[in-house]
């Protein structure tokens, strides 16, 4: 994983000047940051800050103004099935009836049509990716019969699975006990050691100040980008962000 | 008992009325399944209500060998209605839906009453089996190949959209578009089951096997598989059994599918039971 003190190494993501609208009142604006190939960055900020629209912004679910700069394409020219998006409440249908490693198979589908019979090249990356989230054993269980924090990892496998150079994480540490939510943050550092990006949204600061090494704190505006431990040192920008 | 089970198919009616149902067996859990998990019941069975007042229009100016195509039409026009009012307002979809449904359905019953037809409301409503003509045959066996070639072929991106939506048009499924093809081929089942159950009893078949198979499999290829074999085993024991009772074959094959529901669901609680059971076994406390 690297830290902010490292020197970045191009970045996977340049947002510039983004602004997002709901009709006539403004989520976000004029947002900047850039995330280099191998950060795991904390997205930080109170309830309606813009976290979560500024993520699905970034994913190309709703419509935004400004600059989305992905692995050095510009966003309108890109296909944006290179971000892996986990949302706060994912769509997914989890009493639908299929095995974890058909899940992570929808990843693939980005590369083609996946048949009946998968090609052996999916298969083979289906496997590589649910060794890295460590659910390799769970792979032939059904979706349905698998914990909370495991079905999230699936989806984790399924965004690497469709080899996403950064993945964006909408409050993945919410309601999960501490001892995993520490083990998410140890597969995001495995992760980021292999080249992956992470942005990851939270309101525990307490849990950002001690796991993570770069935060972006926003309340409708950009606020802070740095280390947590640094930045997040006064009561007052403490209050701001987490109230 | 080979006479038993054979003598129902002796005639050529009742032997079109066989291929009729094999068709419809094969067919309703292949669609059935996804009705289940888009929770889209209350639209196919808004749909084959529907169907009513395409029946009665088409016979009364085209006759009797075109009320399949009359019944698609009215299926297909009150899914567009029911598409368009959902996405283009915030109204609740069921309500909408029992709203559009009830009136095709009440024009159909008016519409049937002033043609001047031969064909009775309760073969309909009900089922009409024995009635099939060479016709239908060959109307239902088109629409089986065309619904079962797209779902086929289209099996791995029917799941993903199924099982999340969101992610599936990430990575590249034109979603509304497949949303708006499924809605068109539950119109299209629909008209293939009302000739052996009729248009009440109509999502009974689509649905029953489905859901049955639902309880005691854990993929979705298992749910339609076995789903067909409920099937083929419901319309099949149905038939014979309406044959020999002298009882109506739509409703007795519709009576069976909720029985075999039951039973299925009570033969999987005891499995699980027992396996709980074997998993963990009581221990009751020793007496000192």
């Amino acid at each position: 994983m690297k830290h902010s003190s490292d020197p970045p190494s191009g970045p996977v993501l340049a947002v510039a000047h983004l602004s997002v609208s709901y009709e006539s009142t403004r989520a976000l604006d004029d947002i900047s940051f850039e995330i280099g190939e191998g950060e795991v960055v904390a997205l930080i900020g109170a309830n309606g800050a813009g976290k979560s629209s500024l993520l699905k912004a970034l994913a190309g679910q709703i419509r935004h103004t400004g600059d989305v700069v992905i692995g050095g394409q510009h966003c309108h020219h890109l296909d944006r099935q290179v971000i892996g998006y986990i949302p706060q409440a994912p769509s997914v249908n989890y009493s639908f009836p299929i095995r974890v490693r058909d899940v992570v198979l929808g990843g693939r589908r980005r590369f083609g049509r996946v048949g009946l019979r998968p090609d052996p090249t999916d298969v083979v990356a289906v496997e590589s990716c649910l060794g890295q989230v460590g659910l390799a054993d769970l792979a032939d269980r059904p979706l349905s019969k698998l914990s909370g924090g495991q079905q999230q990892r699936v989806l984790l496998a399924r965004a690497l699975a469709q080899e996403a150079s950064i993945l964006l994480l909408d409050e993945a540490a919410a309601g999960v006990d501490e001892r995993r939510a520490d083990a998410l943050i140890d597969t995001f550092d495995i992760l980021a050691d292999r080249g992956k990006s992470v942005l990851i949204s939270s309101h525990n600061l307490a849990f950002v100040k001690r796991r993570f090494a770069r935060c972006i704190g926003i309340n409708t505006t950009l606020l802070v980008d740095g280390n947590p431990r640094e930045v997040l040192d006064t009561d007052a920008l403490t209050n701001l962000l987490s109230k | 008992m080979i006479d038993f089970l054979v003598d129902p198919f002796a005639s050529s009616f009742t032997q079109r009325a066989a291929l009729v149902s094999l068709l419809v067996a094969l067919l309703a859990p292949s669609i059935g399944v996804w009705i289940i998990h888009r929770q889209l019941s209350y639209m196919a069975d808004a749909m084959s209500h529907s169907t009513l007042v395409g029946v009665a229009l088409t016979f009364a100016w085209f006759g009797r060998g075109a009320i399949l195509i009359g019944a698609l039409a009215a299926g297909l026009t009150v899914t567009l209605i029911i598409a368009y009012f959902t996405q283009k307002s915030t109204l609740p979809r069921d309500a909408v839906i029992a709203v559009v449904a009830s009136g095709f359905f009440a024009s159909g019953i008016i519409a049937l009453g002033r043609v001047d037809t031969n064909i009775s409301l309760n073969h309909l409503l009900f089922g009409q089996l024995l009635t099939v003509t060479s016709t239908d045959l060959k109307i239902t066996l088109v629409l089986v190949v065309i619904v079962l070639a797209y779902v086929t072929s289209n099996f791995r991106d029917l799941t993903f959209v199924t099982l999340d939506p969101l992610h599936a048009r990430q990575v590249g499924i034109a979603v509304g578009r497949q949303t708006n093809v499924v809605l068109v081929l539950i119109a299209m089942s629909v008209v293939v089951c009302i000739s052996t159950v009729g248009i009440v009893l109509t999502v009974s078949l689509l649905i029953g096997p489905a859901l049955s198979a639902r309880l005691v499999t854990s993929t979705i290829a298992q749910q339609v598989l076995a789903g067909t074999g409920l099937a083929l085993f419901q319309v099949f024991t149905g038939f014979v059994i309406s044959y020999h009772l002298d009882m109506a074959p739509g409703p007795t094959i519709a009576v069976l599918g909720t029985a075999i529901f039951l039973l299925t669901h009570l033969a999987a609680s005891l499995i699980r039971s027992d396996l709980r059971t074997a998993r963990h076994p009581r221990r009751w406390p020793v007496k000192p």
